[in-house]
């Protein structure tokens, strides 16, 4: 089972990875809409690649209104 | 739609990326859907305050079971190509980038048989669910007539945020 540490930690690994931005360059308390810049399509990209990541299922609705990876990487801890 | 549901040749869709409202329903009158693993599916039609209404919810009933259909129309959200996979709206999962080569590769293959024995197993496999089509579109005017339609249009199209699909 993964700490809350290490989900969170792998979160930004994938989102700068996905968005090509150098490793650590992400924050847990980044807000990834202004980090990233990303419009709704690249959301649903996004959301596709956690949840291939980490086998889970992440209704959009439970993450509608997340904007940072901290809050996003709890989400994703609760389904784990 | 119908026209396509119903076509006496066998029909591919290559899915890649959203698959949303018309995108699904065009995908729902195919024979065989193949998708990219990086695919979404959704109708998000209920955000408009509307439902989809051009097949898309006999066509979903048709493949799916009701308790998925149910699940996605009334949460209108996004649903994985996995998992569409899973519950059978997708025929065949394909790796990024792969879908069209692997709805290619199919086509090739299908177009081997016999087209008589084709049109006569796509009759018998497909059945086309008319009465509940019409039915649908005339709920869907319905719907589309009331004011409210038109202030959810209005509210979705000045929408930019990450997530126009939801309320």
């Amino acid at each position: 089972m993964r700490t809350l540490e290490q989900t969170t930690q792998e979160v930004l690994d994938l989102a700068a990875k996905h968005f090509q931005l150098p490793a650590g360059s992400l924050a847990p308390e980044d807000d990834f809409f202004t980090k990233l810049g990303i419009d709704s399509l690249q959301t649903l990209e996004m959301l596709s690649r956690l949840e291939d990541h980490f086998g889970i299922e992440l209704p959009d609705y439970e993450v509608q209104g997340v904007s940072d990876f901290k809050t996003l990487a709890e989400r994703i801890q609760s389904r784990l | 739609m119908n026209a396509i549901d119903a076509a006496p040749f066998v029909t591919i869709a290559a899915v890649h990326g959203a698959c949303l409202g018309g995108g699904l329903e065009l995908a729902l009158a195919c024979d065989i859907v193949i998708a990219d693993k990086m695919a979404r599916f959704a109708f998000p039609e209920m955000r408009l305050g509307l439902i989809p209404g051009f097949g898309g919810i006999p066509r979903l009933k048709r493949d799916l079971g009701n308790a998925v259909v149910r699940d996605l129309l009334f949460t209108g959200r996004t649903l994985n190509a996995t998992r569409a996979h899973a519950v059978g709206l997708v025929a065949q999962l394909a790796g990024e980038g792969e879908a069209l080569r692997m709805a290619r590769s199919t086509a090739t293959q299908v177009a081997k048989y016999d087209p008589v024995a084709r049109a006569a197993t796509k009759e018998f496999m497909k059945p086309i669910p008319r009465e509940e089509l019409e039915s649908e579109i005339d709920i869907f005017c319905e719907l589309f007539a009331r004011p409210e339609v038109m202030a959810a249009l209005k509210k979705f199209v000045g929408d930019s945020g990450p997530m126009p699909y939801l309320p």
